[in-house]
């Protein structure tokens, strides 16, 4: 498409287009010029913008609206840092406690 | 660093109850040991000790198994302990107050707790329960809440003199005949090839830092099984003396 676009400005010399008849087709092309170089940038920005986002954790609350949901941060970070009881001694006459 | 854990406790040569409590849980986290230990001494002149030192036991292991696994991930810090334990505390307080408003008896503890990782040791103290660590020397690093403890820091009494005070078990505060309880809080590095100690004044009143010692001496504490003779030794020989309360002891060595 560019190659087109650039023959056709090419099609006649820099003189003449830049004349008084190659003045509204200089004008056309440098436009869809830069309309496609807009929308490259748009398809370029979109690309760039998904990749960025986390998928957010939303459910229906009962009233239909979406609510963004808590991550238990604490419970996963104490998972992950899992306490192995390797030995356990307790002694206690009572056999109740208060609770 | 790695820990041997033991603990022994005696009813004594008097009582018919044994009020004391102890707890000491070995756990291991990636690789890294640590140490978690109470030890409650019941009030022995009031009803129902052996009740309020259990709940305090019990109140500290549901702390150790929900609360201290989230503290390890974000990191422990001085402040995070002095805040949870306090907490911990003023609840047992307020509950066992409340259990004895509605039953008509009086009872109450003391408390003191160890917590011991590669690099730090954190430790809390309401009474007269004591925690020693033994290396080279026998160094208690609790402060008791005592009348005596007190007049000695005001210079009113020394610390021989304190040894017969007939105010000697008369304590400052206790969790749960206290209107209010303030624990005090040590924090330190923990020494290698060191015993940390805690027990209930019944263990230490017939005996001096330095028998604890030279019958607990580190180097020779090779097995869980030999600081279990250890501290059966002294008690043996702590009734031998007559003492006439409860009798309890609890022992971490540290090596590697």
């Amino acid at each position: 498409m560019k190659g087109i676009t650039l023959l056709w400005l090419r099609s006649e010399p820099m003189g003449e287009a830049a004349g008084p008849e190659g003045m509204p087709r200089l004008v056309l092309s440098a436009s869809l010029l830069a309309f496609l170089l807009f929308l490259s940038l748009i398809c370029v920005m979109r690309g760039r913008i998904k990749r960025r986002q986390v998928p957010p954790v939303m459910e229906d609350d009962a009233a239909g609206g979406s609510v963004t949901q808590e991550l238990p941060v604490a419970e996963i970070q104490a998972a992950s840092q899992r306490l192995y009881l390797l030995e356990d001694i307790v002694y206690c006459e009572s056999r109740e406690i208060i609770p | 660093m790695r820990f041997l854990i033991s603990a022994g406790t005696d009813v004594g040569n008097v009582k018919s109850t044994n009020q004391d409590s102890v707890s000491v849980q070995l756990m291991e986290q990636g690789g890294r040991q640590l140490v978690f230990a109470v030890l409650c001494d019941g009030m022995g002149g009031l009803q129902k000790g052996e009740l309020a030192s259990a709940s305090v036991i019990y109140a500290f292991r549901g702390w150790c198994s929900r609360r201290l696994p989230i503290l390890l991930g974000n990191g422990l810090r001085d402040g995070d302990i002095r805040q949870d334990w306090s907490r911990v505390i003023t609840d047992c307080n307020e509950k066992i107050k409340a259990y004895g408003a509605e039953s008509g008896v009086r009872m109450g503890t003391t408390a003191t707790v160890l917590l011991l990782t590669q690099d730090r040791y954190y430790v809390a103290n309401v009474g007269d329960s004591r925690v020693y660590e033994l290396q080279t020397q026998a160094r208690q690093i609790t402060r008791d809440q005592t009348v005596v403890a007190r007049e000695i820091d005001w210079g009113l009494l020394t610390p021989e003199q304190a040894e017969t005070d007939p105010r000697r078990s008369v304590l400052l505060q206790c969790i749960g005949a206290s209107r209010e309880v303030y624990a005090e809080f040590f924090f330190g590095t923990p020494l290698r090839d060191a015993v940390y100690l805690l027990c209930s004044d019944g263990f230490r009143h017939k005996i001096t830092p330095m028998e604890m010692l030279s019958y607990l001496e580190p180097f020779r504490m090779d097995s869980p099984e030999k600081m279990g003779q250890s501290q059966q030794a002294l008690i043996r020989m702590i009734k031998e003396r007559n003492e006439r309360d409860n009798i309890t002891v609890a022992t971490i060595r540290t090596y590697g």
